[in-house]
């Protein structure tokens, strides 16, 4: 017990370094948060005015980011364009998170047919390339963030549904859980009352880390013209516009650039973060 | 005394890992092999055993947590292996069982007071209402401040944790405990502060104990009668004074000799029990212990040995008495 | 006299936790002599295990370190070497065994390569010669069929054979002194009474002498020639076997020995020690087992007892020690 007591006590010395990273992380995120909300009053201009005569102006302090070939204002675009890919964010990661939860759970808890069954559906769903998975339902129902969030949660759900399967597999075999049973309490209620909650801190952490990725689909789906449509602004498209002026009015595409690195480094800084504090309290 | 608890003949199979080409013979691991024992109304049976004996296999198929093959498992008088869904549930209610490592057996999400008042809460056990007021009565029945309520297992010992274990239990307010090794994990001077608790919790509430143990030292304070286990049977049972000091299994007497004493003058055997249980997957034929014994028989290896009955002892060899 | 084999002077295992340092093992002292089997006793917290890696310089985690004024074994000071010095030391002069075989052997590597690797990087020997001698201290250890069992992966040998297979691992190289860290504590008790026969024979032929940790007075009772108890990180007392067993002075070894489940057969209740060992970053000034002592004095709480001599070879640090006959 000395020897555990002394890893704790060194482990009290890491613990400054992890909370370092997660209040970066949760700035970084609530900042651009903010950013997003407060967009009506924070953006100098209307992103979706156009004014032929300022069209590619250079970075200035009318203009802090310059202009597109529209004449929009590039900064005005990537504080508006923060609620979309926020929006895509959190929502492309929550129905995944929720869908493919449920199916783990339940098919690592019953196990037996049910379980093959899942595992064998998860790795059909593993066989297409995402984006390829992703595009085909896409085209099927139609550009739109509604169609993207329906295709991410099709598609996304069974990296949670693996990670969760893969916990509940261990947690089943716990004594808490044969407890849980021995006491009469019903499977609903051992499985989602008791082991459920135990089991979600890797999907927690996972969630964080997908919402990178999400994002990052997102605008390679909406650069490529299923997602998010013009003259909406959104980061990934304004990219892809961006990409041909990109010798001659470099400000275009690299700050919405910028804007989604940060906001990705954010939600990276912040899984790290949730993760080793809720790894030592585990 | 009725009898609460009888098992008949009880066998409990696992699926191992096949043999042969591409592992297509399916193997089967007898973990129980045929284990009767009987248990009155407030009455300690200890059930010792070293490992891989399938002790803990046995009470969790009594408890019906664990699907059996073969046997009966009489529990005041019906039959439930297997039950119907009403008896398995009264089963539910009448039962509890404590486990070894008593962190792992608590929910280490939930506070200690959400613990016992769920299990209060399911089994209906109280007016919804009163749930607080019994969960406060548990835990001065264990023994512990009613603030611990508010903690989780994390921050308690061991000892106030298998405490909680207890109290648990208790809030199902059952006939009979299974107690899986639940000394095992904890400090000596703890050991005998749980010890003492079911002790008195025996006294106060005629509570039928099935003591699970490889430590025969506690099962000598603790039980009235006990079980030796070798290899998914019971090789001897009897009352635990007499067991000890006139043991009939030559298993028996090889543990109760083994047992490292603290007065030095009680030295070890000076050629102790060669070998080690062989694996359940590999079960000598004839009696299980044939190949350990040192009074085996040239017929051991070939028939199951016959089982005596004297009153309340009864042990399963060829010879009726210990050859010494 | 003859001068003990390992002499350890005011061993201290520090750990430090942000910006304070916290005792675990605190300026623990005493001999050890050829052929001697040494009970260190001692509940969870108590520091036995940390003290022992400490006196190996093996400490788990890197906020630990190890003081002291001397370690003295074989003609040097443990704790003036530096780490090339204790690599040239551990497993030749100095072995260590561990509580649970199947984690401390290697599950790729073979039972013989194991045991050779040693010889051969303290003897120079050869790898035939270490073989030869791999398959010698696999039968001394009693592995039956060494010839062919040396080839055996950690795998394919039981629980006791596994510990026997460590202890084989452990001897290869000679050490004057073997801890052996609970080596029986995850073994059922018949192999565990098998192991301790071994330990026993082990001592009288090589004249290994021994550091047997354990929280079982039963194991050492049976094995060591002289116990030492160790509470929250401090040795309450050390003495011979028979003295310590039938007349323990220290309240604490009086109770855990009481505690046992065979002293006392008759009573109805089971003796215990109420309360629970303090944690190691609250200290109280005074005697570390006062809140539990059945004999505290209100000196007990403002003095830390010093580890003195009771009579010749019996060490106690007790401000109230216990007469003849243990707790009244």
């Amino acid at each position: 017990m000395s020897a555990t007591f002394a890893l704790r006590a060194g482990l009290a010395w890491n613990l400054g370094n992890g909370r370092l990273t997660l209040y970066c992380g949760l700035a970084i995120v609530l900042g651009w948060c903010l950013l997003a909300l407060c967009a009506p009053w924070v953006a100098p201009f209307d992103p979706l005015l156009q004014n032929g005569d300022l069209r590619l102006a250079e970075p200035s302090l009318a203009h802090p980011f310059g202009t597109d070939n529209f004449g929009r204002d590039v900064l005005s675009r990537v504080i508006w364009g923060a609620r979309v890919d926020l929006q895509m964010a959190l929502i492309g990661v929550i129905f995944p998170f929720l869908l493919g939860t449920c199916i783990g759970a339940v098919s690592g808890y019953v196990g037996g047919w049910l379980d093959n069954a899942c595992m064998r559906l998860i790795d059909i769903v593993l066989a297409f390339p995402f984006l390829v998975l992703m595009l085909a339902i896409m085209a099927i129902l139609g550009p739109g963030l509604g169609s993207f969030y329906i295709a991410m949660a099709l598609v996304g759900w069974v990296s949670y549904a693996r990670l969760i399967r893969s916990q509940i597999l261990v947690l089943k075999q716990s004594d808490f859980a044969l407890a849980a049973r021995s006491l009469g309490f019903s499977h609903r209620r051992t499985l989602f009352g008791h082991l459920l909650p135990n089991a979600l801190f890797g999907s927690v952490v996972f969630c964080m880390s997908d919402a990178v990725l999400v994002l990052l689909n997102g605008a390679a789906v909406s650069y490529l013209g299923l997602g998010v449509q013009p003259p909406t602004p959104e980061w990934g498209t304004m990219v892809a516009e961006g990409q041909s002026f990109i010798t001659s009015a470099w400000w275009i595409c690299t700050f919405p650039g910028l804007a989604v690195v940060t906001l990705a480094m954010g939600f990276s800084l912040l899984a790290d973060g949730v993760a080793e504090r809720l790894g030592d309290r585990s | 005394m009725t009898t609460l608890l009888q098992v008949k003949d009880l066998q409990v199979q696992f699926p191992a890992a096949g043999s042969g080409l591409f592992n297509l013979r399916q193997r089967k691991v007898s973990a129980v092999n045929g284990a009767s024992l009987n248990l009155a109304a407030g009455e300690t049976l200890g059930l010792v055993g070293e490992s891989g004996c399938g002790k803990s296999t046995l009470a969790r198929a009594i408890l019906q947590l664990t699907p059996s093959c073969g046997g009966q498992v009489l529990f005041d008088g019906t039959d439930m292996n297997p039950g119907s869904p009403a008896d398995i549930a009264r089963l539910r209610r009448e039962t509890a069982m404590i486990f070894q490592d008593p962190y792992s057996a608590l929910n280490p999400r939930q506070r200690i007071g959400q613990i016992l008042a769920e299990v209060l809460q399911v089994q209906r056990k109280v007016p919804a209402a009163q749930i607080p007021a019994r969960v406060g009565e548990l835990l001065e029945l264990v023994g512990l401040r009613a603030e611990l309520a508010e903690r989780r297992p994390g921050s308690l010992s061991g000892g106030q944790c298998q405490r909680v274990g207890i109290a648990r239990a208790l809030a199902v307010e059952p006939r009979l405990i299974v107690a899986d090794e639940c000394v095992a994990a904890l400090d000596v001077s703890i050991q005998g502060q749980i010890i003492n608790l079911l002790l008195e919790l025996r006294e106060r509430m005629g509570l039928a104990l099935l003591f699970i143990t490889h430590d025969l030292g506690v099962v000598r304070r603790l039980c009235d009668r006990v079980a030796v286990m070798y290899l998914g049977q019971i090789v001897e049972e009897g009352p635990v004074h007499e067991v000890f000091t006139a043991p009939r299994h030559p298993y028996t007497a090889a543990l109760i000799q083994s047992i490292a004493d603290i007065d030095p003058a009680r030295r070890l055997p000076q050629d102790p029990l060669a070998g080690e249980p062989p694996s359940p997957l590999n079960l000598p034929s004839g009696c299980a212990f044939h190949p350990r014994c040192r009074h085996a028989l040239p017929g051991c290896g070939e028939t199951a040995p016959p089982e005596h009955i004297q009153g309340a002892r009864r042990h399963a060899c060829v010879h009726s008495q210990l050859p010494c | 006299m003859t001068t003990p084999l390992l002499q350890v002077r005011g061993l201290s295992v520090i750990a430090r936790a942000g910006q304070r340092d916290i005792t675990l093992v605190e300026r623990l002292t005493f001999d050890l002599g050829e052929g001697e089997i040494l009970g260190l006793v001692g509940e969870s917290g108590s520091g036995k295990t940390l003290a022992c890696r400490g006196l190996m310089r093996l400490l788990p985690a890197p906020n630990l370190r190890v003081e002291g004024q001397a370690v003295r074994l074989a003609g040097h000071d443990l704790l003036q070497l530096d780490e090339a010095g204790m690599r040239r030391l551990r497993g030749r002069e100095l072995g260590m065994i561990f509580q649970n075989p199947s984690s401390h052997l290697d599950p790729l590597m073979r039972i013989g390569e194991q045991i050779a690797e040693g010889i051969r990087l303290h003897q120079g020997a050869s790898r035939r010669e270490a073989r030869a001698e791999a398959i010698e201290v696999l039968r001394q250890v009693g592995i039956p069929d060494p010839k062919s069992r040396v080839d055996n992966y950690p795998h394919e040998f039981s629980g006791g054979m596994r510990q026997r297979a460590m202890i084989a691992v452990a001897l290869g190289c000679n050490p004057k002194v073997l801890i052996a860290d609970e080596p029986t504590t995850a073994l059922d008790v018949t192999v565990q009474a098998q192991i301790l026969r071994l330990l026993l024979e082990l001592r009288d032929r090589r004249g290994l002498s021994m550091i047997l940790i354990s929280h079982d007075l039963g194991v050492v009772a049976q094995t060591c020639d002289s116990i030492a108890v160790m509470y929250a990180g401090r040795l309450c007392e050390h003495g011979a076997k028979h003295e310590m067993l039938a007349r323990p002075q220290h309240p604490y070894s009086a109770g855990l020995l009481a505690c046992h489940p065979a002293a006392q057969p008759e009573a109805l209740r089971m003796t215990t020690i109420a309360g629970q060992p303090p944690l190691l970053d609250d200290l109280p000034p005074g005697c570390r087992f006062e809140s539990r002592c059945p004999q505290a004095m209100p000196l007990c709480r403002q003095q830390l007892p010093e580890l003195l001599e009771a009579s010749p070879g019996h060490r106690l640090a007790c401000h109230v020690p216990l007469l003849a006959g243990g707790l009244s």
